[in-house]
């Protein structure tokens, strides 16, 4: 079996769980494991957030290093799901290089839920958290609605390639947009109630924990860029807030 | 009353947050039955004890333990469970009004606010961490990595 081709292909399988938000320490588990199974002699692994290094030996060639750099993630726990039931089967069976490919491509290709059902699914949590924080039922609607708008710019967004963070920020602004609005023309409704409902789903809350736990775990420098990112977005969120509300604050 | 509300909101935005997270449709009852855990736990213990922060950190280490032997019946990784059932007790609010407070200059809503956000996710991480540990020291001999 070709080592670099092997190495490559592990790496594949470590890039695809943590680009589907796996756990630092899962992907790092993952590839030691795979690396033991097909007798490697020696394996070194290290993932961070941006990047992965693997260096591996088989018996009988020279140790080779190879790195493998992230850009972009987004959560897909079935993703996660599917590579967790490969490895498990490639630690057992140690099948062929072309077989992990296939399956591989299996796993990217294999469809989620369509963009209706992503919009509702928005709706739903903006309109439960908003209920959740004591939002009655015009707010919890309004919110809902402002959720599908922010679905669908995010979209759009995300389709045009934008910076992370001016992302959070516009659509944080839109979403300040749509609940002031949404005051100004019906009354005695309460905005804040609106918006956090949407925040919900913009707030990197969930990133900030992730991030945290790996620090105290130990994967140290994931965990900061975690939490230094989070904290940036969650910034940018408020800037987003700010831009709107203050000059609409003055008109009120 | 307003406990039930927030316990079916908070299991309603579970289920949201699981399609999100793509998380195919015969899992999502067991992150419907964990978002509910969460809050409800939360809700039990404050009731218990009157204290937000140990609430929070029992109600964490329950939804970690519901979501590692839910992960085991229903054969997924833990975090499938995990994620979107932990979300009632990860907090989005106060991290958006310490951040608010910050850019409006309100220092002692940003004091505020900052500590119950620190605070509560901090709980909540230790709560998670600590059945990590004890699971990982029960469960040992399995793991390949040495």
């Amino acid at each position: 079996m070709n080592q670099s081709q092997l190495i490559c292909c592990i790496l594949d399988i470590g890039e695809l769980l943590l680009t589907s938000g796996a756990e630092i320490s899962r992907v790092e588990d993952t590839i030691l494991r795979i690396c033991r199974s097909y007798q490697f002699e020696r394996c070194d692994v290290h993932a961070i957030n941006s990047s992965i290094i693997l260096t591996g030996q088989l018996p009988g060639a020279l140790p080779e290093t190879q790195l493998r750099r992230i850009y972009s993630f987004k959560t897909n726990l079935n993703t996660v799901q599917s590579v967790n039931e490969l490895s498990r089967y490639i630690c057992q069976n140690t099948p062929d290089i072309e077989l992990i490919q296939q399956r591989l491509e299996a796993i990217r290709s294999e469809k989620g839920y369509g963009a209706w059902v992503m919009h509702l699914a928005y709706a739903v949590v903006a309109s439960s958290f908003s209920l959740f924080f004591g939002g009655r039922a015009a707010e919890c609607l309004l919110s809902a609605v402002s959720a599908v708008v922010i679905c669908f710019l995010g979209r759009q967004l995300q389709a045009v390639g934008i910076n992370k963070m001016v992302q959070s920020f516009l659509l944080s602004a839109a979403c300040t947009v749509i609940a002031v609005m949404s005051c100004w023309i019906i009354p005695n409704l309460d905005y804040d109630k609106i918006i956090i409902g949407n925040i919900m789903l913009l707030i990197p809350g969930l990133a900030f924990c992730n991030g945290l736990r790996d620090l105290i775990v130990g994967d140290t420098i994931s965990g900061g860029l975690s939490l230094s990112e989070a904290l940036l977005s969650a910034l940018a969120i408020a800037f987003g807030f700010a831009i709107v509300w203050m000059p609409m604050r003055i008109l009120l | 009353m307003n406990g039930v509300i927030q316990i079916l909101a908070a299991t309603l935005g579970s289920c949201g947050f699981a399609i999100v997270f793509q998380i195919k449709p015969k899992h999502i009852k067991f992150v419907a039955v964990g978002g509910a855990l969460s809050w409800l736990s939360y809700l039990l213990f404050y009731a218990l004890l009157g204290t937000h922060a140990e609430s929070m950190f029992l109600a964490a280490v329950s939804v970690t333990v519901y979501s590692e032997v839910m992960a085991r019946i229903d054969k997924v990784p833990a975090t499938l469970i995990y994620i979107p059932a932990i979300i009632p007790l990860i907090p989005g609010g106060h991290l958006y009004y310490s951040t608010g407070c910050l850019i409006a200059g309100d220092e002692s809503g940003f004091r505020t606010y900052s500590q119950l956000f620190l605070g509560d996710a901090v709980a909540v991480v230790l709560g998670t961490v600590l059945v990590y540990t004890i699971l990982s020291l029960i469960i040992k001999k399995k793991s390949f990595s040495k």
